[in-house]
Parts: C-alpha cells; sequence; structure tokens
C-alpha cells in the first residue's frame, strides 16, 4: 500500500474511532478453508497440484458514525488476506507464485452533509452510475443533490490495481487500465423521468487510455412500465462504444417482463493505448426478452432468450424454482447458448432444506458442449453444503465437490467456513 | 510506522464499534403501560402527559416522549388516588428523524390527523403513524426519485426490505441492473452497501468466485457458476464486451501464464492453430479474445508484422473515421513513429 494512502486511511479511521459508540455497525467476517486441484500445463504432461489457500474475509460497515464534521458519517471496510497451505495457487486475477495473498476491496469514508444534499466518500470505493461501469477506484467522489431535481456527481482518483501493483499498463486487471480516471454525472430526475450525462476520462503514463462520454435515460410512465436507455459514445475513437435499451414491465404483481436489446463495439472496451483495437470492426447486438412469473405462491418460472445478431446466433433460459415452504426451495434449470465459435446446453438441479438448525444444498450441473473443449464433449460437476449456527451470530459451512470436467478427468475439491455476522437483520441480500 | 498506526486505528475502530455498536439483536423496548384509549375517551389532552411535546424537534433517542404530570389536577378529577405510573425508556432508538414542533401546526394541534391508533396498556411496539400519514400530505415524489429517504429515515439498510414496484428485482434483473444503477446509483444504495456490489464488482481485487466463497446460495444468479472454465471462452466470443467490463488485459493473462496458453511462457501451447492463417478474419471479429494472451502495449507480437510499412491492420473505414485522428497519441504512435 502507498504510505500516503495508509496514513490517510489511518488517520480516517481514527476520527471515526472517537464516535462509532453511536454506530450501527454490520460485520462479517469469515475463515474460509478450501483444497481442491489445480492443474499446471507448463510441464508435458500436464501435472494436477494440490493448493489449500486459507482465507480471511472481513466486510465491516459502520454507518450514523456521530462525528463533529460531518452529519452522518459511514466507513466501509472489505478486505481478505489469505496464506496457502500447499502449492502456489492462482490468486483470482493475480499469479504471484507467493504463498500468502491479500487485498483490499473497499476501504471508504462517506460523510453527508446538508441534509444529505452532498455525498462525499475518500478511500478506496465503487463508483457507479453513468458511463463508470462499477469503476473501482482509489480516490474521491462528490454527489450534489442540488434542487428542482439536479444532480451533479464527480469523482476522480487512481483505478484500483490487483495487490496494490503497479497501475495501469497493459498487465492492469483493472478494466479501465489507467493510472488516472475522473468523471461525473449530471442529471435531472423526476418521479416519471430521470435524465442524465456523464463522461469518464482515464489517463495511462500521462497520455488518455479512455474518453468516453455518455447518456442515460429511465422513463417510468406508468406504475407497471420503466423504460431505461443508455448510450455510451467513445470520443477517442469516434464510435459508439455501447447502446442499450429496456423496458420492465409488471402486467401484475405476479408476473413481471423485461425486453432488451444492447449494441456493443468489445474493442472500444480496450485501452486506446492498447495496439489491439485498431484491428477489429466487430460489434455484438442482442434483442431478448424475459418472463419471471409467480404461478402461484410455490412456484416461480423465469424464461428468457435472446437473439445475436452480429453472427446468428441465440441464448436462452429456464428455471423453475419451487419453495413448498419456508424451509426450503427445489429448482431446475436449463441454458443454451449457441454461438458461432461454439455453444452449450448447461442443466442443473439445485435444492436447498433446512433441518431445524441445519441447512442442506444441493447443486448438479452438467455441460454439454457443441463442439469439444480439450477433446471432451461433457462437463459435470456436483456439490453440495451443510450450514450449521454454532453460536450466536457464528455459523459454520462445510462443502463439498466433486466433478469431471474438460480440464480435470476428475476432481474433488472441499471447503470449511466459519462465518460470524454480528446482525440478524443485515441489508438486503439474496 | 504507518502500518501499526493503520492497525491500531482500526482495531481502536472495532473495538468501539463492536463494544457499543447497536445491532438488530438488541432487546425489544418494554410494553407500553398506559391505557390510551380510556383517556382519549375521556377527552383528555394529549398534551396532559405530552408536555413539551409543541416544542420537540426531534424523536428522543431511548426515552418515550411523555412527561406525566406530577400532580395533576386533570388526573385528580377521575383518579383517587392517583396512580403510580414508572414509564419505562425506550430500548431502541427510534429510526426516523421528526420534528414535532414543525408538523403540530400544520395539523392545528390535532394529533388524531397522523395518530390514528395509539398503543395500549400491554402493547409491545409503538403504534407510529404508517408512511402514509406522511405521503397523505407530503408526496415525497421528489424525494423518491433522488433517493433522498434519509432526511426522513435514518437508516434503511438495517432493514431486510422486501423491495416493490420497480425494485423487485425481477425478470432479467441480472442483466439490466447495470441500466438501473446506471441513473439510480444513489437510490441502490440506499438499501445496499457497497460491500454488496463489491461481492461481485471488485474483481480486481476478489478472493474468490462467488460460487466458491458462498455454496450456499444456490439460489442466487451468479454469473461464473460452475465449471466456467470450460465455457468461459464460448461466452467471451458471444459477449467479449461483457468480460471487459469487469476484467482488464492482466486478469486474463495471469490466468493464460498460469496455464501456458500465453506467449512467452515456457511450455506454452497456443489456443489456436500455428501459423494461424485466419487470425485476420478472427481478430476482426473478436479482439477481445486475442487481448487475453497478446495486449502488450508496443511489445505486443502484432506488431512485428503490422508496424508502418508492413500489413495494412485497418478495417474498411478505419481511415475514414480518423483521417483527422492524432496520430501522436500513444497507441498510434507504437506503428506510426
Amino acid at each position: 500500500m502507498r504510505p500516503r494512502l495508509r496514513f490517510a486511511l489511518a488517520a480516517a479511521t481514527a476520527v471515526l474511532a472517537s464516535g462509532a459508540g453511536r454506530a450501527e455497525v454490520e460485520v462479517t467476517d469469515t475463515v474460509l478453508f478450501r483444497a481442491g486441484p489445480q492443474a499446471r500445463y507448463t510441464t508435458s504432461p500436464p501435472t494436477t497440484d494440490t493448493v489449500a489457500p486459507i482465507y480471511e474475509l472481513l466486510t465491516l460497515s459502520a454507518r450514523n458514525v456521530q462525528t463533529g464534521f460531518a452529519e452522518r458519517v459511514e466507513l466501509v471496510v472489505s478486505a481478505f488476506g489469505a496464506a496457502n497451505l500447499g502449492t502456489n495457487p492462482w490468486w483470482n486475477g493475480y499469479l504471484n507464485s507467493g504463498t500468502f495473498s491479500g487485498d483490499l476491496s473497499l476501504a471508504f469514508v462517506k460523510g453527508e452533509f446538508g441534509k444529505g444534499a452532498v455525498v462525499a466518500r475518500l478511500g478506496r470505493m465503487m463508483v457507479a452510475g453513468g458511463t463508470s461501469r462499477m469503476l473501482q477506484l482509489d480516490g474521491a467522489s462528490l454527489l450534489w443533490r442540488a434542487p428542482a431535481g439536479l444532480s451533479l456527481s464527480l469523482f476522480g482518483g487512481a483505478p484500483v490495481s490487483a495487490r496494490f501493483d503497479a497501475r495501469g499498463g497493459p498487465y492492469d486487471a483493472n478494466p479501465v487500465s489507467g493510472d488516472v480516471a475522473a468523471g461525473g454525472r449530471l442529471a435531472w430526475s423526476h418521479p416519471a423521468i430521470e435524465v442524465g450525462a456523464s463522461t469518464l476520462v482515464a489517463w495511462d503514463n500521462g497520455s488518455t487510455s479512455r474518453e468516453e462520454v455518455a447518456g442515460d435515460l429511465r422513463l417510468s410512465p406508468l406504475r407497471w412500465l420503466d423504460v431505461l436507455a443508455t448510450g455510451t459514445y467513445a470520443l477517442d475513437r469516434s464510435q459508439w462504444a455501447e447502446i442499450s435499451g429496456s423496458a420492465v414491465l409488471r402486467p401484475s404483481t405476479a408476473v413481471s417482463v423485461s425486453l432488451d436489446y444492447r449494441h456493443t463495439i468489445p474493442s472500444l472496451f480496450l485501452s486506446s493505448q492498447s495496439i489491439l483495437w485498431v484491428f477489429s470492426d466487430g460489434y455484438r447486438e442482442e434483442l431478448g426478452a424475459n418472463v419471471r412469473w409467480n404461478a402461484t405462491r410455490v412456484v416461480t418460472v423465469e424464461l428468457g432468450g435472446a437473439k445475436l445478431f452480429y453472427e446468428d446466433g441465440f441464448r436462452a433460459l429456464l428455471r423453475c424454482t419451487l419453495r413448498p415452504d419456508r424451509l426450503g426451495a427445489i429448482g431446475v434449470e436449463g441454458s443454451w447458448l449457441d454461438a458461432p465459435d461454439n455453444g452449450y446446453g448447461f442443466g442443473r438441479l439445485f435444492a436447498s432444506r433446512r433441518f431445524g438448525a441445519l441447512t442442506a444444498t444441493l447443486d448438479l450441473q452438467a455441460m454439454h458442449f457443441d463442439q469439444q473443449v480439450n477433446r471432451q464433449d461433457w462437463s459435470y460437476l456436483g456439490s453440495a453444503s451443510l450450514g450449521l449456527p454454532i453460536a450466536k451470530g457464528l455459523t459454520a459451512t462445510l462443502a463439498g465437490a466433486a466433478g469431471s470436467t474438460p480440464w480435470y478427468e476428475n476432481r474433488f475439491d472441499v471447503l470449511a467456513k466459519l462465518t460470524w455476522q454480528n446482525f440478524t437483520a443485515p441489508e438486503v441480500r439474496p | 510506522m504507518t502500518r501499526r498506526l493503520l492497525l491500531a486505528a482500526v482495531l481502536v475502530a472495532a473495538a468501539g464499534c463492536s463494544a457499543k455498536g447497536k445491532t438488530a439483536q438488541a432487546p425489544q423496548s418494554p410494553p407500553y403501560v398506559f391505557p390510551h384509549s380510556v383517556h382519549v375517551d375521556a377527552e383528555v389532552a394529549c398534551t396532559n402527559c405530552h408536555a413539551g411535546i409543541d416544542k420537540s424537534t426531534a424523536l428522543p433517542a431511548t426515552v418515550r416522549d411523555v412527561k406525566l404530570p406530577a400532580k395533576s389536577e386533570a388526573c385528580a378529577g377521575c383518579h383517587d388516588p392517583i396512580p403510580k405510573l414508572a414509564i419505562p425508556a425506550r430500548a431502541l432508538e427510534w429510526t426516523l428523524t421528526f420534528s414535532h414542533a414543525a408538523h403540530l401546526p400544520k395539523v392545528k394541534g390535532d394529533c388524531k390527523a397522523c395518530h390514528k391508533e395509539l398503543p395500549e396498556a400491554g402493547d409491545a411496539a409503538a403504534k407510529a403513524p404508517p408512511m402514509v400519514a406522511c405521503t397523505a400530505c407530503h408526496y415525497h415524489a421528489q424525494e423518491f426519485a433522488q433517493a433522498r429517504c434519509s432526511p426522513c429515515h435514518v437508516d434503511l439498510k438495517r432493514f431486510p426490505l422486501k423491495p416493490v414496484a420497480a425494485y423487485r428485482h425481477e425478470a432479467n434483473f441480472l442483466q439490466t441492473h447495470a441500466d438501473w444503477a446506471r441513473s439510480g446509483a444513489q437510490t441502490c444504495a440506499q438499501c445496499h452497501d457497497q460491500t454488496k456490489c463489491a461481492e461481485c464488482h471488485a474483481a480486481t481485487t476478489g478472493p474468490l468466485k462467488q460460487d466458491v466463497q458462498f455454496p450456499e446460495r444456490v439460489q442466487s444468479d451468479f454469473i461464473h457458476r460452475g465449471d466456467w472454465v470450460s465455457r468461459h471462452q464460448i461466452e467471451a466470443s458471444a459477449d467479449p464486451a461483457g468480460c471487459r467490463r469487469c476484467h482488464g488485459s492482466g486478469y486474463c493473462r495471469s490466468c493464460h501464464e498460469l496455464n501456458a496458453v500465453a506467449p512467452g511462457v515456457p511450455g506454452a501451447g497456443a489456443p489456436h492453430p500455428l501459423p494461424y492463417a485466419n487470425h485476420s478474419t478472427d481478430a476482426r471479429r473478436n479482439i477481445v479474445a486475442c487481448a487475453g494472451c497478446h495486449d502488450q502495449g508496443a511489445q505486443s507480437s502484432c506488431v512485428l508484422c503490422h508496424s508502418t510499412g508492413g500489413v495494412n491492420p485497418h478495417p474498411p473505414g478505419f481511415l475514414d473515421r480518423f483521417r483527422t485522428a492524432d496520430k501522436t497519441k500513444p497507441g498510434c504512435r507504437i506503428c506510426h513513429r
């Protein structure tokens, strides 16, 4: 971690500590151990090593912290640390071939001023809204809810790098891939309409790597209808990077329908400093519809599909879930993707059931490829878990998975985790 | 030094929070002891007991907003002797910001305008006016549109609220939630902490795939559920931009290097034929697939053949679009020195 960031974080945390007594605090702390195979293809023939990392995952939200400098202060931290007990694994996006890993997903302080008219964040955060596409950023953001439905949001900072590595450049795991990024959104909202204009500019090593402007629109003309539309234009490449629109209809309390259209030019999602985007003239276009029908109190049916236009294809999904009581659910799911290079059909059976204090889950999956993947037609995977509350706020979970996939003739994974939560009514989670 | 300072500060904060922090597991408030209905029927004025309510600008934190008259002539009219009544303190704080002082003049001191029901002795919960009592006068449409719940609601995140109407997260919400968030990120934030977003969207720093971390959530929509490794290239071909929303080139290459499908790795084998006769056609169609291994800027293997004087790599129409483009940009300078 950069010294300046460490100091800022320490100072902010120390200031907040004094007022934390009246805070609403939600903490989830998980110790998770997993063991399973990981293939090594650098040798011939390939070998399989056992990786067995142990993780400590912490998320903390302290809200309504009382301080003298803001009306409502919030401190949010989400982080993990891990050590490996087997051979060194791929640390999910970062190959440091080391025994230890760890990272900080979030660490920010948020304050509200002027009865919520101004909201400021400082630290490592996710920036949502407009063309920012959930940008993970080390920096600051500011929202001003102005009178007459106007609002202005601004942000600036450095896109987050994996494991505090060097930012920017072609090796960056951050999708914005720059060392500095800034942007904002100006919007006008009304109960029936919201219109926004936004921009995102990223620089990499002193030159721009992304320059985008975007517009977004929400129309809610009727209680049962919402229409959403967005368009993102890449200024530096004079092309529309993305155009999307969807209509969400709720003809009854039991039925919801969405109609979606999406047009993207994938090469414009690469940095403009990449050599690669100049080779491409491809685009992707999808038009689809989805229906969710709560047929009865017990049965929910979801049906969806989309036509792929650029290269003839389609995707489809059918899922039926039964919830006979509050103790559990059982569902069956099938999905298909027919794309030019390859396609697959996917079937899944899942169930969860509470037996007293014990909660058991089962998940069985099978997949068939239109064209072989690593000379295999099928992939099978099954997993099961048992969860048991062992003390107030403390839950133990044991899980195991077994499968035969194109990349593993057979594989077995085990997972054990101990989760402590200090709340029983958390914010809305699935 | 700084690391110790950080650690100490975090520990102090966490200790302060967890020691004194109020959670949803806090005990319930003791039941009410005062029989309101009898007194309302007897037309006893509310302000006899709730003296000073007309000056109250906020709901008190833990006390019930009541001051029983010590020696009330009003009570003595019916009670002989006056019963001793101890009003227990509330155990839970109100989660609303509300000023009786501002509202009472607007209803001309008529408490019943909002308080249609009152708690009776033995009732565990307050019969606070429902939100419809507020919206009868305040439409709050603008606040709703701007997701400004906080002026009245202290905190919504502590309640496991079931989303209503537009916020039910139904139909194809996994895909459309991005469009919702573009125009309504503040609305999302009324119920969801960023920790919720980060579970999936902190792909750069996250430790695990969601279905690995949460094997018990079999009903959740996880994009990368199951044997994702085997089908990721199929999904990436159908929707390359979908990958690049969350993953930079470094993410792809870290795994491709481990599995020896990236150039420059000892023992590496290419996932395409070598020589790659159709590479120009495939690059036109799906350049993001190439970027999974070959996005190294000036060190990219593409530059060997496609630098100025070599094979023109640009698709038809490219030069028309960029005729006036600034070729001093770093991406252009790799070839157009």
